[in-house]
């Protein structure tokens, strides 16, 4: 498994990043914007590009889901798509990646060759023709997705196709957009999309957030998880996403808050079958590092037995935080783990510490 | 009489319908707000009120689909206060529903029950 530390210090500077590894639906398109909302319309140096932002994450998540191939067999090419934003400020990434049907191909680079071949100003005509044009495509777009792209990002679309097998191959497209508008190298914005693909199929991350852990970031994160493991399996795993919640709220309570924002990571990886883990990290300041450190070490050491009694107790006795917690998140964290809890502490310096918590959770019971 | 309390329901907190012309009350759907206190508190303080002059029978209808730790303690204190309309000799009791093949809320309404000193039953949905 991959650190989650290593990531954190990678995307350390990002205001938002979300990495989506998977296929996936237009029930979380909803969960997405809101999440991207929240992140921009907070963080000065991406007010100008907000509405463009949102605008270009939308369509190319969509895309992902309209040009993905049907013809999937869902076990075996199950990480399949990928969809990826790290918005910095300055510079700015939205990428996606997805299998398609072989024969599309062609079509597709004919487009996007044209669309960057045309000068800005005349794809609004182009668009309006396509608006007015009767040959719908069958995929639900009109080719008006990939050319509302183009206009918004006032870049050239950077895009790859790698042939798979003779009937799949892999879409990439990916755009950067800067804070100043400044023209970016051809292939900048596919090269960091490959790069980050390898990476997170080899280590089998299912997904990473790295952004603002408050009230209004986490409830859209926990609605796409819901619509994804819905998704993947038949009944929807309760205690997962109870684990989730509780794992996700923690991050918020325990927080060094700054500028506003609730700053943490959050991934999740599949270990074989049915595993997952689930792994949250923040900093922390020393003295919340020791209660956490007694805490934890406390509830490894109790069996089934001693955590319901523990749940118990704090039910009828514990007292409230002012945080609106009531102490039993952990408990209930502990209880819900297929296995002891793992955790650690990484020192950044200046009383700054990187708080880890991983929890192993098998969604077969 | 205080009058009945209603609150809509949201993504993250239950539709709250406390009906004082009935003696209903019931909570529906999922409670998993960060800050607990913010919405349960004042429905807490409703109910306290409540409870010093009750309707001659009481039954708190539960239907939850999911809830966080902290929501946990707060429903359990909520419950709670309706032990003090048993306790004077009222009729107050709690209906705790559950899908039957939903272990996670069944075993929920179980642990309450053994600690909660108001008639509870558990009903399947």
């Amino acid at each position: 498994m991959e650190r989650l530390f290593d990531y954190y210090k990678e995307l350390e500077n990002d205001r938002l990043s979300f990495i989506f590894n998977g296929d996936v639906s237009d029930d979380i398109t909803d969960g997405i914007i809101r999440i991207t909302e929240f992140n921009v319309n907070n963080f000065e140096a991406l007010n100008k590009l907000s509405r463009r932002i949102s605008f270009i994450m939308v369509e190319c998540f969509q895309n992902v889901v309209r040009h993905g191939s049907k013809n999937l067999d869902p076990k075996k090419d199950k990480a399949g798509g990928l969809f990826a934003a790290r918005l910095m400020g300055d510079a700015n990434y939205v990428s996606s990646i997805n299998l398609i049907d072989i024969d599309e191909v062609e079509l597709l680079r004919e487009k996007l060759n044209q669309l960057n071949s045309i000068e800005k100003d005349k794809l609004k005509a182009l668009y309006l023709e396509v608006l007015n044009n009767d040959e719908i495509s069958a995929k639900g777009g009109a080719g008006l997705g990939l050319i509302q792209l183009a206009r918004k990002a006032g870049q050239p679309i950077s895009f790859d196709f790698e042939d798979l097998n003779e009937h799949l191959a892999n879409f990439y497209l990916s755009l950067k957009l800067t804070g100043n508008d400044g023209e970016t190298k051809p292939g900048e914005a596919l090269r960091f999309t490959k790069n980050f693909d390898k990476r997170i199929k080899e280590s089998d991350v299912l997904m990473v957030y790295k952004g603002d852990f408050g009230k209004d970031s986490i409830m859209p994160i926990i609605h796409i998880i819901e619509e994804k493991m819905r998704a993947e399996n038949d009944v929807g795993p309760k205690g997962f996403f109870l684990i989730l919640v509780e794992l996700l709220q923690n991050v918020s309570r325990h927080n060094i808050e700054s500028n506003g924002m609730k700053d943490g990571i959050f991934m999740i990886t599949e270990d074989k079958d049915g595993e997952y883990w689930t792994s949250v990290g923040n900093v922390v300041n020393e003295q919340t590092m020791h209660v956490l450190k007694e805490r934890l070490a406390e509830l490894n050491e109790m069996d089934a037995m001693e955590l319901k009694k523990a749940y118990k107790k704090t039910l009828r006795e514990g007292s409230f935080s002012d945080k609106g917690g009531a102490g039993l998140g952990l408990i209930e964290i502990a209880r819900k783990s297929s296995d002891k809890l793992v955790y650690s502490f990484d020192d950044m310096g200046d009383g700054k510490f990187f708080f880890t918590f991983n929890v192993k959770f098998n969604v077969n019971g | 009489m205080v009058d009945s309390l209603r609150i809509e329901a949201t993504e993250d907190t239950p539709e709250i319908d406390f009906d004082t012309t009935t003696g209903v009350f019931k909570v529906t759907g999922r409670a998993l707000p960060e800050n607990a206190h913010e919405f349960f508190k004042p429905i807490e303080e409703w109910v306290q009120s409540y409870v010093e002059s009750p309707l001659e029978s009481t039954v708190v209808e539960m239907r939850i689909d999911y809830f966080n730790s902290a929501a946990t303690r707060y429903i359990f204190n909520l419950l709670m206060c309706f032990e003090d309309i048993v306790d004077d000799g009222g009729d107050a009791k709690v209906i705790w529903y559950y899908k039957e093949d939903d272990d996670m809320i069944e075993t929920k309404g179980e642990e309450l029950a053994s600690i909660l000193e108001v008639p509870f039953e558990m009903k399947t949905l």
